[in-house]
């Protein structure tokens, strides 16, 4: 780190650690690269780990997206489906009789 | 234990949590959104035929989003886990792939956590509660 940036990054953390610790803002994780991917959409993707977004393999079914990832060497990734149009959401569901 | 939001696109960030979904044998490491609006949580059906989770024949519910389409939803019970805690919980499946991520509602979820978000500072606290009936 050179001297010329080491104030800023002092200033970040005071900025989001308080006096007793506890974290004060984070930054968001940013999953944009996945969402935003037209070759992931309506697909399952499966991503290295909770802490390593990088994408391993994507399917359209979760059990091939696992079988795929198993064969590179990640038997347990973190999966998630992404939509085919990325929306607002407003609202859930509800049961109904 | 914090987490942070996750930013989907420019405009929309979400509570999205890290969870671990485990059946006997088996685990799959998911999304869930926090959702407090939904009285149960909700996963992908086909999570629980990965996990091999036992779908009750009987207990079924419909399931109708803001777009008035009725999905059909079966109970099973599997382990969650969150942070360091694992619980068992009794979930909904349903069809739900379009959504992406889980849904994390109040019975599983808010029954066992006091939770805090705060949007402005892209931070969801989650904190053990006692169990509440």
């Amino acid at each position: 780190m050179s001297n010329s940036t080491k104030p800023f990054c002092l200033i970040y953390l005071v900025y989001n650690i308080n006096l007793y610790g506890k974290i004060y803002s984070m930054k968001a994780i940013d999953m944009r690269h996945i969402y935003g991917n037209k070759k992931y959409r309506g697909r399952w993707v499966a991503m290295k780990s909770h802490q390593d977004l990088e994408i391993v393999a994507y399917d359209h079914t979760l059990k091939g997206v696992l079988g795929k990832s198993a064969k590179k060497g990640i038997p347990h990734p973190a999966v998630l489906e992404i939509p085919d149009k990325i929306l607002p959401i407003i609202g859930g569901y509800r049961i109904v009789e | 234990m914090t987490f942070s939001y996750q930013r989907i696109t420019s405009q929309i960030s979400r509570p999205i949590l890290p969870i671990i979904l485990r059946s006997n044998t088996k685990f799959v490491a998911y999304w869930g959104l926090v959702d407090s609006g939904s009285d149960y949580c909700v996963f992908d059906q086909e999570i629980a035929e990965t996990l091999g989770v036992r779908l009750s024949k009987e207990e079924k519910v419909n399931i109708k989003g803001v777009s008035g389409k009725s999905i059909e939803g079966k109970f099973g019970i599997l382990v969650l886990k969150i942070g360091d805690k694992n619980y068992k919980v009794k979930a909904v499946f349903a069809k739900i792939g379009k959504f992406n991520h889980g849904i994390l509602g109040t019975k599983g979820f808010f029954d066992q956590f006091d939770v805090k978000l705060s949007y402005r500072k892209r931070t969801i606290e989650v904190n053990r509660s006692p169990q509440v009936n």
